[in-house]
């Protein structure tokens, strides 16, 4: 903003105040961006710690050595299984194999009175979408990285982000993010590739 | 726009409904809510606010006693193949016509419940949600989890059961094929069927039944004249049915929805 | 710094520009999008499973495919809005197990796939909003208002029916215990019938069916026992005497399977014979359009057609007794010029349609009045059952046959005590017959038998007779005197709540049982409905009742039914089909498996164990006890100056009418709004008979009888006859059932059983009445 466009109805403190004028709009501004990008996380979502710290590294290739699939398998009718039963988690872990607290957690309250963790999911789309696992891995032959953070070097599993209005996760991939991925692959977007 | 459609796809979806067979029984109609996660309203007896994507309609010859005869037109979604009425109304495009498949959806999230296209649509087979939808305590337990089911204020129709489709497609793909062999996409109407008077499958797949069964003699569709080329085939070998199928005014007999 | 006002407009300016470079407005755009997603329910999610079983809601007997869903845990418990209210109305409570879907099964002979509107609507029964789902006391006197209900435990319930049934038998008097069953077929059925006979008494008494008649009419003409089915599919021409072949008769989906088949061929014909435009009538090549009650003289014309034109079979005739005065007789009594008159049908139509039916083989003649509840006179079943026999069709291929009986094992014999013996030496309650004695069941006289006081206690095991009896309103008053009633019933109806105890049973789905060969469908066969889950579960297997029952009253009565549970019977049972080495369980002969062990697992896995039927001809005799077949017309049939109108019951494959199920609320979806309307119920009339009574479409009505008054609405049909008024069974429910209840009127309550002389069984299908516009 320079002097000579200062507006006629600011003539009195227009001088004077330009460098505080310009402060006040940085403040804001910086305010806003604070605001926004701290605290309003932190005030529209809820953040939900998964019922056991599971450690993907650990299970993955430099650990037991299983690839995604291994856990994360299709269903014979196609439809992807997503997170493992508990019936998967028991083949190994029957009873502790280590001393994590995690394993031993694990064991004493969910494999020994055989009852399903509540695992929460980070990508979990709403009722009204089809997502295909089926067509993007088996067809399409994209990396289960294309989409999902690379787990493999992960050793913890970070808290679910939440969206308290609309139940949400942060990670829920967005209609957006998939029509640009359709429309770049030329495969099409017509409403019932991916509704129902 | 419905009208360009020239895309490459092996795959054309259609129905054939063989009249004469058809008794009126209502599994079509009872299957579809079942499938399709519909809910009951006490006052269903009052079918000014009756939902039904597989209504039955009773037309008669118009005869006294005792030439009467009646014959039922079970009326899904058309899924019309040109100018879809529908679809070109839509102001927020909640329906579109699927290229590949030529199925016309229906998108409940999108859909901003003005009813211009329950206004446009010549068959009657869209229906708006006047209600929340509401389960009897416990009897929400039937829900089918393959299918949304809709909010109130939206307006909602037959789609084909395109979540069978969906996951028959997933089966194939899983199968290492792409292509469906007929039969394994079928929806929940005609896979109900009695009397077996519902064909449903691709229209493009030479070898399939319904390909065979719209070259039939007694083969129409519902207003024809209108051009909107329904991919629901209807059958019937006697005249006065097929006639009740175009009801222009000035007929001497026409369709009575009775 | 001093904040003026521009300076705060630059702050703010600043703090919008700065807000436009966050998350905030796009998010929460986005949010408020996704947040209207939640406005309808979400069901969870979660693998699917398929369970094969059998319907059991008609005697049909489909086979079905139940689909279940496993819903993941978890999931709910994130889900993000927290405003209760809202919560409460749109998110649905996880579930472990589910069933989502009925099929049909496409394996299953009786229906290949097919499934009727009632079968795919039975999870609405499943989950129905009234389910019984404990065992309940009433606490208030009977006939003092409303039934007051208190939840008890099932000790307090059984001890309290073992009270009663030890205290009536103690004094000798176990005869005059009555137990009503809408089901006779099965296991369950034979288990409830040797409780009560071990316990000293034979008062076991099915509901009102149209096989009764055909029963003592098969074992007069034929000598022979069993049910009577007909071989459709192979049929080249079928007249139908008013069954609903395609509206519900016998096994609904097979014979709409069966039609399906016809058309394709196209070289079948049928020929229905009805007063009235029913969808059979419809769908039928040709429809004859016959004076109600008037079926017999008709097939007697056409029987006259046949004899004198020499048309019969004549090897099958040389098979049969007494042609000669059925000879006679048609040739003097049932010219088509004689029958023509009494049945509004052309001699020459009578004679072109005889002479069509006998010279197409196969051909048969199906007796039948709408689905199979409503009866007429043993003459009526002769005469018609009679042209099966000129046309060569008796146990024939694409005839009829007699059903072979399942080859189950042999229940083991009866112990019975001194107290059984006297109490089984009682005559039944229902009486035994008329002219000729049969044992067949006759509930029509249960009404004044329970007025007379000869009932101390009353079991109703899953029936609806205070609404499904004809005179039902009768019948209830009459249960008010009864001083104990027990109901055993998966969902609350008006008997359960006349009742003094009711036990909460497990439905179809829920429950391990034995389904015999579909109603009128030639071959044998076995298939089990499933426990494929437990909605209610407190409910029991209606057979683990009666075994706990017996083994609390001890001696004879445990010792006659030993066994742990119903399953272990119907185990030991189907040893007996595996013994014979009969039929084949899925596409497996019976004759190689290695044990029986294997037979059971086959229909533990929901297959369907059937048998050709075995052809051969036969014969029969004409004049049974001198009884030629002859029309005898019912009382009502002669008009009369104070009705002049004939009031007809018929039924519609939507409005459930045959079981202890009420119509389902898809169901209520279907039924057209020309026969249910808001909260009335409308009449088919004739528009020509309407006019003369200036009555025009949706008119208010009052139908007046002989036995009592109806409001109902005014539906003018052109396919009615005129001066008949065609009335739906099935409606005026008055349970407590949101979707049902107060719809339309009960026309049980007007059709007055009529005794025939002969067999003393009820003649029930109309009767005298006169429209009056309201």
């Amino acid at each position: 903003m320079s002097e000579e466009h200062v507006p006629t109805g600011g003539r009195e403190g227009g001088h004077k105040q330009a460098g505080g004028g310009l402060g006040m709009l940085a403040a804001g501004f910086v305010l806003a961006i604070v605001v926004g990008w701290l605290l309003y996380p932190a005030i529209v979502m809820s953040s939900k710690p998964q019922p056991i710290n599971f450690n993907h590294k650990a299970h993955g290739a430099e650990g037991a050595g299983l690839a995604c699939d291994g856990c994360h398998t299709f269903r014979e009718d196609g439809s992807f299984a997503g997170i493992p039963k508990l019936d998967n988690c028991i083949q190994c872990h029957e009873s502790a194999q280590g001393e994590s607290p995690d394993e031993a957690k694990l064991v004493e309250q969910y494999v020994t009175p055989n009852k399903e963790i509540p695992w929460l999911s980070y990508s979990y789309q709403p009722l009204c979408v089809f997502f295909s696992h089926a067509a993007h891995v088996k067809m399409a032959q994209l990396e289960c990285t294309t989409c999902h953070e690379d787990m493999s070097k992960s050793s913890s599993s970070p808290p679910v982000k939440v969206y308290r209005i609309s139940g949400y996760s942060k990670n829920t991939m967005s209609m957006e993010a998939c029509e640009d991925c359709h429309a770049e692959k030329g495969t099409s977007n017509a409403c019932f590739v991916c509704h129902k | 726009m419905s009208e360009h459609h020239e895309v490459a796809s092996k795959e054309k979806y259609g129905m054939v409904i063989d009249l004469d067979k058809c008794t009126g029984c209502g599994a079509c109609t009872v299957s579809c809510l079942s499938e399709n996660n519909h809910y009951v309203r006490e006052d269903e007896s009052d079918k000014l606010r009756s939902v039904a994507w597989m209504k039955v309609y009773k037309v008669t010859n118009g005869e006294p006693f005792p030439n009467t005869k009646v014959a039922f037109i079970p009326r899904p979604c058309m899924h019309c193949d040109h100018h879809t009425p529908c679809v070109s109304v839509c102001p927020v495009m909640a329906t579109d016509y699927n290229p590949l498949t030529g199925i016309v959806s229906q998108i409940y999230t999108r859909c901003i419940g003005c009813r211009y296209c329950v206004g446009a649509c010549p068959y009657h087979a869209r229906y708006f949600n006047w209600w929340d939808p509401v389960w009897p305590e416990g009897m929400h337990k039937l829900l089918n989890p393959d299918m949304s089911p809709r909010m109130r204020g939206v307006v909602e129709k037959c789609s084909f059961c395109n979540h069978r489709l969906q996951k028959a497609k997933d089966k194939a793909y899983v199968e290492g094929r792409r292509d469906l062999k007929d039969g394994e996409y079928v929806t929940a109407c005609a896979e109900a069927c009695p009397t077996r008077a519902i064909t449903f499958g691709n229209m493009k797949d030479p070898e399939s039944a319904v390909a065979k069964l719209i070259k039939s003699p007694g083969a129409f569709r519902l207003l024809e004249k209108l051009g909107t080329q329904p991919k629901v085939y209807y059958l019937s070998n006697e005249s006065w049915i097929r006639e009740s199928g175009d009801n222009a005014l000035g007929r001497k007999k026409t369709a009575r929805p009775a | 710094m001093k904040l003026d006002r521009r300076g705060f407009l630059k702050f703010a300016a600043g703090g919008v520009v700065g807000t436009l470079a966050t998350p905030i407005p796009w998010d929460l755009l986005d949010e408020s999008a996704k947040f209207t997603d939640l406005w309808a329910p979400e069901p969870a999610k979660g693998p699917s499973s398929f369970v094969h079983s059998t319907c059991r809601l008609c005697p049909g007997g489909c086979g079905i495919t139940l689909r279940l869903v496993e819903d993941k845990s978890g999931r709910d418990e994130w889900r993000g809005w927290h405003h209760k209210e809202f919560i409460q109305r749109r998110r649905l409570p996880a579930v472990p197990l589910r069933a989502v879907k009925i099929a049909g099964n496409p394996d299953h002979p009786v229906n290949r796939g097919g499934i009727c509107p009632l079968g795919a609507a039975g999870l609405q029964l499943l989950y129905g909003t009234n389910r019984v789902t404990a065992p309940l006391k009433r606490t208030n006197p009977k006939g003092e208002g409303e039934a007051v209900w208190e939840k008890i435990t099932w000790d307090e319930a059984l001890n309290i029916v073992t009270g009663k049934l030890r205290e009536i038998r103690e004094a000798g008097n176990p005869h005059t215990v009555a137990c009503i069953l809408d089901n006779k077929k099965g296991l369950t059925a034979e288990l409830i019938g040797r409780f009560f006979r071990a316990y000293g008494s034979s008062n076991v008494i099915t509901m009102p069916s149209q096989e009764d008649v055909e029963t003592v009419g098969l074992s007069l003409m034929q000598g022979t026992g069993g049910h009577l089915a007909y071989d459709l599919e192979n049929s080249k021409y079928v007249l139908s005497f008013g069954a609903a072949l395609l509206e519900g008769w016998g096994a609904p989906v097979h014979n709409m399977m069966v039609f399906g088949k016809w058309q394709e061929a196209n070289e079948h014909t049928l020929v229905q014979i009805e007063p009235n435009c029913s969808i059979t009538a419809s769908k039928a090549d040709k429809w004859l359009a016959v004076k109600p009650g008037a079926e017999a003289a008709l097939a007697l014309g056409m029987a006259n057609v046949i004899v004198t034109e020499g048309l019969y079979d004549r090897s099958c005739i040389a098979r049969c007794q007494g042609f000669e005065g059925f000879k006679a007789l048609l040739e003097s009594e049932y010219t088509p010029h004689k029958v023509s008159e009494i049945t509004g049908i052309p001699a020459n139509v009578i004679a072109t349609t005889a002479r069509a039916f006998a010279v197409t083989r196969p051909a048969v003649a199906v007796y039948g009045r709408g689905q199979g509840v409503m009866s007429g006179n043993l003459a009526e079943f002769m005469s018609i059952y009679s042209l099966n026999a000129l046309v060569g069709s008796i146990g024939t291929k694409g005839g009829v046959v007699v059903q072979r009986e399942v080859p189950f094992k042999a229940w083991p014999a009866l112990a019975t005590d001194a107290v059984a013996q006297q109490g089984l030496s009682q005559s039944r309650i229902d009486g035994e017959g008329g002219e000729i004695k049969h044992g067949v069941c006759m509930s029509h006289n249960l009404t004044a038998a329970l007025k007379s006081g000869a009932v101390n206690a009353l079991v109703v095991h899953e029936a609806n007779p205070c609404y499904a009896l004809p005179g039902a309103h009768k019948f209830e008053e009459a249960v008010a005197k009864v001083p104990f009633v027990l109901a055993l019933t998966s969902c609350m109806n008006e008997t359960a709540r006349a009742a003094d105890i009711i036990l909460p049973v497990a439905s179809y789905l829920e429950r391990l049982e034995d389904v015999t060969s579909a109603a009128r469908v030639p071959n044998a066969s076995m298939s089990l409905t499933r426990p494929a889950l437990a909605n209610v579960p407190e409910a029991r297997h209606p057979g683990d009742i009666f075994l706990t029952l017996a083994r609390a009253m001890g001696g004879s009565v445990n010792s006659s039914l030993p066994w742990d549970n119903f399953e272990a019977l119907l185990k030991e049972k189907v040893g007996g089909i595996f013994a014979s080495r009969r039929g084949r369980i899925g596409d497996q002969e019976v004759a190689m498996l290695g044990s029986s062990d294997e037979l059971w697992e086959g229909f533990n896995a929901g297959k369907c164990w059937y048998e050709e039927p075995v052809f051969g001809g036969g014969g029969l005799t004409f004049n049974p006890q001198g009884r030629t077949p002859h029309f005898e017309p019912v009382s009502w049939m002669k008009a009369s100056r104070e009705f002049p109108m004939l009031l007809v019951a018929y039924e519609n494959i939507n409005i459930a009418n045959r079981r202890a199920v009420d119509t389902l609320p898809y169901l209520t979806k279907n039924i057209d709004d020309t026969v249910l309307q808001k909260h009335d119920l409308l009449v088919r009339v004739n528009p020509e008979t309407a006019g003369r009574m200036r009555l025009v479409e949706g008119d208010a009505a009052t139908v007046q009888c002989p036995t009592g008054r109806l409001s109902v609405r005014v539906h003018m049909d052109v396919g009615m006859m005129p001066d008949v008024i065609g009335i739906p069974l099935g409606l005026g429910h008055s349970n407590d059932d949101p979707f049902l209840t107060g719809k339309g009127v009960n026309a049980y309550e007007v059709l007055e059983p009529v005794a025939d002389p002969v067999t003393g069984l009820a003649v029930w299908w109309g009767t005298r009445a006169k429209l009056i516009k309201a």
